[in-house]
């Protein structure tokens, strides 16, 4: 057979299948959907994962209720947890003990009359032990925001004092500590103004996650993509194709294997394509979290796309030859894709790998495809992206160099 | 052949079948794996990692007053260090003094002080920055207080000596270490909350989510060569289809109950085996009918894990088994009503409805087999066509 006969049978055999064609095309499209719509938002948000805690204020003086009310919608506060304001004590306690709420602040009646006579007033935080750490979070937050406070207007009666010892009149002194009394109150409430965001890291060592998670996605989309063209050599290799002779011939064997490699990248790229509306998309914005785009970033991520694409299929050739039984060949498959992802920081976090595996993913085909999805879809540095194709490539001739004779040996030794 | 006979033969095909017991135990690290990164994160001690730029004065008293917080652990390293262990969760965040701090300090500015950096996965961050924020207040407020007091005795013809201004400073430093009128402190309670379930047990979630994976590989039979004949002669036996189905289901569903079991004895929540079972079987029948949908539509093994972990691992998400949906995320809410994992994770956080559960597990697992129903109508009209067409 002709390699263009080749090419055509295996375009067919591999595209016959609605389902899988509409399963290559439509699974990426889920993922991403879930992504952009779950993930995505709350890698931008944060986490929203808010601790519910009680708060029974007995005091009903109206400076506590102020204060309560401040404390309770503080912006770190509010972030972090959610607050349940509860008439009396034993309602607290019901909703500890039906697991409702993890952690009761208890504010007792007479908490501002023993501070205003220079006592040191108690609020407490009661929570089950399996709840301390919870517990351990509230008081941080409560802890240094009361102290604070307090310390604060000791400062002003301090500061009052040396004015009056200083001989400044005691009108002005008193109007002094008013406005700063307010304004103390007035800053304190933006507080978190103080910090400028570094941004949040992620696990790739960037300091946005966002291009990290959508980079492992698509590079796994690309990696199991490859199980179809990995089960169709490995049954041709111990099937009819082989035990017919049709690979005998060296020349043969490598027209077939031409033809498998292009047909299987194919079906790869396929899953790949949203990417490149994704890509423009991008451009489209301009400035994309403070990175500017490249107007080469189409074309670097169509050509990443498509050496991805055939990495994948020669590798999948590779492991075709290398199994006598073609399920065997697909579950060998799919496991070295999980090490892979393993390995390269598609499921685990790069950072969070012993030194040594995470140099051991260096060596996959998966984390340059990731390198290269990011860089060409998010912040393109030509000599970073000429360096991940470059190992890609690399790895491109070495799956090549390998299957190519195996793919001989097997036909021969039919 | 009885459907004892069919669930026993499949049993034992699947404990034979190392490939997907691979998967199963793969589920039941994974979960383990998941619980025990948790417990070691709750039982941390929250931790901020500062880098200080600044060699000044008010740099080192922030430093000072962060060193004296109880419930933090203040990590002072350097910017590459702090970042490394940020990527590895051991520090929830990552805080940096600038060179200028203590200029711009003195100059009472106010915004952007000190730049944080946090970690994608840390979720508490907000409260480990907390007395960072309330440190660097503390010397704003100071340096303000300071300024206008001296503003005001000028306007007055007065000023303060170097002396009563150093004696001012030391004395406001004073009231910043000797702590507040307010003391806040914890109380803990003896015995358990009846229940104790506000966050479900995120062994128990990952194995919930993952676990539909190996259930959809377990209907992989259909898929074999043997699935026509052996569909044949169970018909030609008289025992109807949805027993065909139901008794080859049932050896999965026993192998992902047994991993459940084990799952939550080694993760430690043994005691909440009893009040969960159902949840999970219930889970397991729905996740079934979604199984048997994607068999029959697939046709090919390879196309089914091309697609299955992708589904699984969606589902998973939109189920809040991953990561609780927030509360924006209305529409996927909604229709997460749809998916059963959404009331496993219900009954997981202590929020029991197994009626719904139930009938949603129903609904599936007939969706399940009206599909199957319907590809068998197919493939028979395909092959009758290919008959005539010969």
């Amino acid at each position: 057979m002709r390699l263009r006969q080749w090419i055509v049978l295996d375009m067919r055999r591999l595209f016959r299948s609605r389902k899988l064609v509409a399963a290559t095309l439509l699974t990426p499209l889920v993922g991403l959907l879930v992504f952009s719509s779950v993930v995505a938002p709350m890698l931008l948000t944060g986490n929203n994962l808010r601790v519910p805690y009680a708060i029974c204020n007995e005091d009903k003086s109206e400076s506590v209720r102020q204060f309560v009310t401040m404390m309770t919608n503080s912006e770190s506060l509010r972030d972090l947890a959610a607050a349940y304001p509860v008439d009396d004590l034993e309602i607290g306690y019901e909703l500890l003990q039906a697991g409702r709420v993890g952690v009761l602040v208890h504010i007792p009646d007479g908490f501002y009359e023993t501070m205003s006579a220079g006592r040191d007033p108690v609020v407490q935080l009661i929570a089950y032990s399996a709840h301390s750490f919870e517990q351990t979070m509230v008081r941080i937050t409560l802890d240094g925001s009361l102290r604070a406070v307090g310390q604060s207007e000791n400062i002003l009666q301090l500061l009052g004092k040396t004015a009056v010892e200083a001989g400044a009149d005691e009108a002005d002194i008193a109007a002094l500590l008013e406005a700063e009394f307010n304004n103390c109150i007035d800053q304190y409430l933006h507080r978190r103004a103080t910090l400028g965001a570094g941004g949040t890291v992620s696990p790739m060592g960037e300091l946005f996650p966002l291009e990290y998670y959508l980079s492992a996605l698509f590079s796994l989309f690309a990696a199991l993509a490859m199980l179809p063209t990995l089960y169709l050599s490995a049954s041709d290799l111990n099937g009819p194709v082989c035990r017919r002779g049709l690979l005998a011939a060296p020349a043969a064997a490598r027209r077939f294997y031409v033809a498998r490699l292009l047909s299987g990248a194919t079906l790869i790229l396929l899953t790949l394509l949203l990417l490149l509306p994704a890509s423009l998309a991008i451009q489209g914005m301009g400035v994309y979290w403070g990175r500017q785009g490249s107007e080469w970033g189409f074309i670097a991520l169509a050509g990443a796309l498509l050496l991805i694409s055939l990495g994948f299929s020669a590798l999948s050739l590779l492991l075709a030859t290398l199994s006598r039984r073609p399920r065997l060949a697909l579950w060998c498959g799919f496991f070295l894709i999980l090490v892979m992802a393993a390995l390269s920081g598609a499921l685990v976090a790069e950072g969070k790998l012993p030194q040594l595996l995470a140099e051991a993913g260096r060596f996959t085909p998966l984390k340059p495809s990731m390198n290269l999805i990011a860089g060409a879809l998010f912040n393109l540095e030509p000599a970073r992206y000429g360096h991940d194709m470059l190992r890609l490539l690399l790895m491109l001739a070495l799956f090549i160099a390998a299957g190519l004779p195996l793919v001989h040996w097997r036909g021969a030794t039919r | 052949m009885s459907p004892l006979a069919l669930f026993a033969g499949r049993l034992k095909a699947l404990l034979r079948d190392g490939a997907s017991m691979a998967v199963l135990l793969l589920c039941i690290a994974v979960a383990l794996g998941a619980g025990w990164y948790d417990q070691q994160k709750q039982e941390g001690r929250l931790t901020l990692a500062l880098v200080n730029d600044d060699q000044g004065e008010l740099s080192q008293r922030l430093v000072d007053m962060l060193a004296q917080e109880e419930a933090l652990n203040l990590l002072l390293t350097d910017d590459a260090t702090a970042r490394r262990l940020l990527l590895q969760d051991r520090v929830q965040c990552e805080a940096r003094i600038p060179a200028d701090f203590g200029e711009r300090l003195e100059q009472r500015q106010y915004q952007d002080l000190v730049q944080l950096t946090v970690s994608s996965s840390s979720a508490y961050a907000a409260t480990v920055s907390e007395p960072l924020v309330n440190a660097v207040m503390k010397l704003w407020f100071e340096q303000q207080v300071l300024y206008d007091a001296e503003e005001l005795l000028a306007a007055e013809g007065l000023t303060l000596s170097a002396e009563e201004r150093q004696e001012l400073s030391s004395e406001m430093e004073r009231i910043w270490q000797e702590g507040s009128n307010i003391r806040v402190t914890s109380v803990t309670l003896e015995g358990e909350a009846l229940s104790t379930s506000l966050r479900a047990d995120p062994a128990l979630c990952w194995y919930a989510a993952l676990v539909p994976f190996y259930l959809i590989l377990s209907c992989g039979w259909m898929l074999q060569d043997g699935y026509r004949s052996l569909r044949k002669r169970i018909r030609q036996s008289g025992c109807p289809d949805a027993v065909l189905f139901l008794s080859q289901s049932v050896a999965a569903l026993l192998l992902v109950a047994a991993g459940f079991i084990l799952t939550a004895l080694l993760a430690g929540s043994g005691s909440s085996l009893l009040r969960l079972t159902p949840h999970l079987l219930l889970y397991c029948l729905g996740c079934l009918g979604p199984a048997l949908i994607l068999c029959s539509l697939c046709r090919d093994f390879s196309v089914l894990l091309l697609v299955a972990p992708i589904l699984t691992l969606a589902a998973a998400a939109l189920c809040g088994l991953l990561l609780p949906l927030p509360e924006w995320a209305e529409i996927w809410v909604s229709l997460s009503t749809a998916l059963p994992g959404r009331w496993l994770y219900a009954a997981l956080t202590g929020q029991v409805d197994l009626i719904r559960a139930a009938l949603l597990a129903a609904l599936w697992l007939g969706a399940g087999l009206l599909c199957i129903r319907l590809s068998d109508r197919e493939m028979r009209h395909h092959l009758n066509r290919g008959v005539a067409v010969r």
